[in-house]
């Protein structure tokens, strides 16, 4: 029994062309405003990299990012040539061509150049007993032991018989003992050795390679220049420097490259990476779905009316993403580019709808408006899904859409009735001899499927780094002997002394293992700590340990300042300039991180799980088990999701009908994945994530062909529709981001695939 | 007048040409002279004895009330390095070979230092111009004795002025072409100033202090 078309009176049912018209157009007037008033307020903060779109909860991963920032404006260049004087000389010029740049805080190249020893020597010069070196420490002890005064006087004659030493000249004013010399060469020049291959030749702080000799240059950004337009300038300015200097060494024929390592680099070729993509996908599905707008109306005028539906979804859509999110993900365009197919589709329904008929424009409208609110309400269900993830990219796809999806029904309904053309077209309709047996063969081809689904969530396998950059990281990290990236051990504390005292207990138990590290505990001691060592120099003093060197300085000096010395205060933000090491306060505790040069050995892992409030941060594999988790969890999500969908579909259509038309999507996302599997190594949760998508638009599909039955018409118009959402989807499968592609390729496989049951699937005669 | 000019030049044709041969054969003999004595510098380097001497240091640092006054021996092995070993009055050694700086510990193992700088060292210490003309300009001084050749280096690079405002450095020839430092006087920007002097001495070279260039 065939059913009777469902149509509904409504209150846009019954406004005049005129008024739909004024509606219409203040509706995009207004978005045009509100859009005009939120770029004018302020840079619209975005974000690329698929590591900058996660939201991960837990305490000390948290801790772990916001000590992390420290790395976030750092860059490091490295000039290589052949003669190291024509290294430093190179260096120097890129240093004088960014100097003048408003983004930049600091360069230079020798990390002990006077201005910074300077600032050092300020600062632990107001107390200069409060921070001994270990090896000075353990003289001052000696000597206590021995009751011998040569290890005290020793050290202070070894650092005075140098040659020259900037540091011992420059602190020698405030003081004269030479403690705090002794305490910062130690420091200082710990950071340059170890692992790292850092020396000076010809008094220039260098690196040799196997051919070239390599001067650093260090770039600090200033904090509010990070954001993505001028990580932008900043990644072109140096690829200009870079290109320019290439080009006059090509020329001269000499050996010779500059290297470039900082996470800004990669944010910025991620956003690079995504705005080639936002406009070259953009640019193809616009281009793709013009001409099957074209092909199936042949009229100038739908096309104008589809171009106006598609323009009205993308405005509607970025005043939504800019009201609610303060930073905005650019990949969240890349996805929201499948905006494209999905507002199209609306447009479809209404166009061809006018193509066929000669109803009036309330007629049409009472038509399309059930199909369309029920393919409204389910795709915003089907993405709202997605809010159950704790990927905020995906939250800002679904506002995008969501919202989107709204101006183009808006549209749909006001504005493509009242169009008059009278072109017949291209047919895009199937009717092929529909037969229950084909949903049952697919049901168990996707059943026998699942067992060969691998899924692998690692979050390297998701995202995508420059290549060129990855080569560069890897070259500096075989030169400098140090990662470019740390492996980081949280540490935490409610008292900061208390975890200054905490962290360099465990700074000490893994060297003592072996470990290379930096840590804040080299520079900022307890204030208990501190007062130890005032009282080991007090000791020595009291003892005549100084009696050698106190021949030396002026009368009294000494003992005046002991008098004087007391506890620095801590200043970790002003020491984090010089060691990469900070304290943070979040949730109420303090946290700092030690910085490993290498992976924990099994002993030092062992080492860090036993001290108290210590992690090893693994941030990669605890993002990778978390997406993990939210795949799982989303089976979980969808199925009251299609149970709700079912009861929905019964009330309308009778749950026979209701159970096929939930299965048809099922089956088509469950083979999507199947068949999405030959062709990726493993699947992922965007994968996943496709899944929900397919089953939403497939019931769009299933809606239709119920609401007015299998004919000619409706194929025609749910055949447009999968093919500009085929499109818009499967363009998406050749991004350059596994995040991306495989939740296109799935999308593209899965609306094909429901395409064809829809049309394979016999509706009509159930009974309701 | 061109007839005269021809007779003249056919007249002076062989003596031109007598002339020409004479330079030619001196020119000859002064280029195998010169790749002789580039061949004796070679093997005079190989055959180069190293030299042990004695110096005496003094620093005057501003907030010192008295000059720090250090001594002890060094070891100039030419092409191979300086080992530098104090005396008085803490004792230390340092070697500072052609692939870096060395610290010496108490049971004479080697610790490599990387914040010092071997090639600068070895320069100033060989009075070697050429190099030294890399990190500074160089003047002549005048000197009251004919036997020292005096320089005042003045630093090039930011790095090096932070170190030295001036370095006067004078050396001596010694009989087979090496040159020696006699004086060295370093000043800083603040005043500072320390002043090395070095003595030959005949106290002969230890197995332990040669063993160290190997």
């Amino acid at each position: 029994m065939t059913k009777q078309p469902i149509t509904s009176d409504n209150l846009l049912s019954r406004l005049s062309p005129k008024a739909s018209f004024v509606l219409w157009f203040v509706m995009v007037v207004t978005c045009c405003l509100v859009l005009l008033a939120e770029f004018s307020k302020a840079e619209a903060k975005y974000n690329a990299g698929l590591l900058a779109a996660l939201e991960i909860n837990s305490a000390e991963h948290q801790a772990a990012i916001a000590l992390g920032q420290n790395y976030q404006n750092k860059l490091l260049v490295l000039v290589g040539d052949k003669q190291l004087q024509s290294a430093t000389s190179t260096a120097s010029d890129i240093r004088k061509q960014l100097q003048g740049k408003a983004w930049l805080e600091s360069i230079y190249s020798n990390p002990l150049d006077a201005k910074k020893l300077q600032q050092l020597i300020s600062y632990y010069g107001a107390s200069p007993f409060s921070y001994l070196a270990s090896e000075h420490k353990a003289r001052l002890q000696k000597a206590i032991a021995e009751k011998k005064a040569q290890p005290v006087s020793d050290n202070f004659f070894s650092l005075l018989n140098q040659w020259s030493d900037p540091i011992v000249s420059q602190s020698l004013e405030q003081d004269a003992t030479l403690t705090l010399a002794s305490f910062l060469k130690e420091r200082l020049f710990a950071q340059s050795s170890g692992a790292s291959k850092w020396q000076f030749s010809q008094q220039e702080f260098m690196l040799t390679g196997d051919e070239l000799n390599y001067i650093p240059i260090f770039i600090t950004i200033k904090a509010s220049h990070l954001n993505m337009r001028d990580s932008v300038d900043i990644y072109k300015t140096l690829q200009s420097i870079k290109s320019d200097y290439s080009q006059v060494n090509t020329e001269a024929d000499t050996s010779s490259e500059i290297l470039m390592t900082g996470m800004i680099l990669h944010s910025a070729a991620a956003s690079l990476q995504a705005q080639s993509e936002i406009s070259s996908f953009g640019v193809f599905s616009l281009v793709g779905v013009m001409l099957i707008i074209f092909l199936a109306f042949r009229a100038i005028t739908p096309l104008i009316a589809s171009l106006a539906v598609i323009g009205c979804a993308l405005l509607v859509g970025l005043v939504a993403l800019t009201l609610v999110f303060e930073s905005i993900h650019l990949l969240a365009f890349v996805f929201a580019v499948s905006i494209l197919g999905i507002a199209v589709d609306y447009g479809f329904h209404v166009l061809v709808l006018r193509q066929h008929t000669q109803a009036s424009a309330q007629v049409i409208r009472n038509k399309v408006f059930l199909p369309l609110t029920i393919a409204l309400a389910s795709t915003i269900a089907g993405y709202s899904l997605f809010f159950t993830t704790p990927i905020e990219l995906l939250h800002q796809v679904v506002i995008f859409v969501g919202f989107g999806l709204v101006g183009a029904y808006l549209s749909a309904l006001l504005l493509l009735p009242h169009i008059h053309f009278k072109n017949i077209g291209s047919s895009f309709a199937l009717q092929p001899k529909q037969h229950s047996t084909y949903l049952t063969i697919a049901t168990i081809l996707m059943l026998a499927g699942i067992s060969i689904l691998n899924f692998d969530d690692s979050i390297a396998n998701l995202n995508t780094k420059a290549e060129v950059l990855v080569k560069q990281e890897q070259k500096v990290s075989s030169l400098t002997g140090e990662t470019v990236y740390p492996h980081m051990v949280v540490i935490s504390d409610k008292d900061q002394e208390a975890l200054l005292n905490k962290t360099q207990e465990l700074a000490e138990n893994l060297r003592a293992q072996g470990a290379i590290l930096k840590s804040i505990a080299d520079w900022q001691l307890s204030k208990s700590a501190q007062q130890n060592n005032i009282d080991l120099v007090q000791a020595n003093w009291q003892l005549n340990n100084y009696q050698d060197v106190s021949s030396y300085l002026a009368d009294n000096a000494i003992e005046r300042s002991l008098k004087q010395a007391k506890p620095l205060e801590l200043d970790p933000a002003f020491i984090a300039q010089y060691t990469g090491v900070n304290i943070k306060e979040i949730d109420n505790k303090y946290w700092t991180a030690l910085l490993l040069n290498e992976l924990p050995s099994k002993n030092q892992k062992q080492l860090i799980a036993q001290s108290l409030d210590s992690h090893y941060i693994n941030l990669p594999q605890a993002l990778s088990q978390q997406l993990t988790q939210v795949r799982t969890d989303i089976i979980y999500v969808a199925l009251p999701a299609a149970i709700i969908i079912l009861v929905i579909l019964s009330l309308y259509f009778g749950f026979s009908s209701a159970v096929v038309m939930l299965l048809v999507p099922v089956v088509s996302s469950g083979l999507a994945l199947v068949f999405s599997q030959l062709f990726q190594t493993s699947l992922n949760i965007f994968n996943v994530l496709a899944c929900l998508l397919i089953i939403t638009l497939a019931i769009d599909y299933m809606v239709f062909f119920r609401a007015h039955g299998a004919t000619k018409l409706i194929s025609h118009t749910v055949s447009l529709s999968a093919i500009s959402s085929a499109l818009t989807f499967g363009i998406m499968s050749f991004s350059t981001t596994p995040a991306v592609s495989s939740f296109g390729l799935t999308l593209l496989l899965g609306i094909s695939l429901a395409w064809l049951l829809s049309h394979l699937t016999p509706l009509t005669n159930i009974k309701k | 007048m061109n007839k005269t000019k021809t007779t003249l030049f056919n007249k002076l044709q062989l003596p031109i040409a007598t002339l020409l041969f004479i330079l030619l054969s001196l020119s000859s003999v002064a280029f195998n002279s010169h790749a002789e004595s580039e061949t004796k510098a070679q093997s005079n380097a190989e055959a180069i004895e190293p030299l042990k001497g004695t110096f005496l240091q003094s620093k005057n640092i501003k907030p010192l009330k008295r000059p720090f006054k250090s001594s002890g021996h060094f070891v100039y092995f030419p092409t191979k390095g300086l080992l530098w070993q104090t005396e008085k009055p803490v004792k230390s050694v340092k070697l500072f070979a052609n692939e870096g700086v060395y610290k010496v510990d108490q049971h004479g193992t080697l610790q490599k230092e990387a914040q010092l700088d071997n090639a600068f060292f070895l320069a100033l210490f060989a009075g070697d111009e050429q190099k030294l003309a890399q990190f500074f300009i160089t003047q002549p001084i005048t000197n009251d004795d004919a036997t020292l050749t005096c320089l005042a280096l003045t630093p090039k690079s930011d790095t090096m002025k932070s170190l030295f405002a001036q370095i006067q450095l004078c050396t001596k020839a010694m009989n087979n072409n090496v040159k020696l430092p006699v004086t060295i006087a370093l000043l800083e920007e603040k005043g500072n100033r320390t002043d090395i002097n070095f003595q030959l001495s005949d106290t002969p070279l230890t197995a332990q202090e040669l063993a160290y260039f190997d």
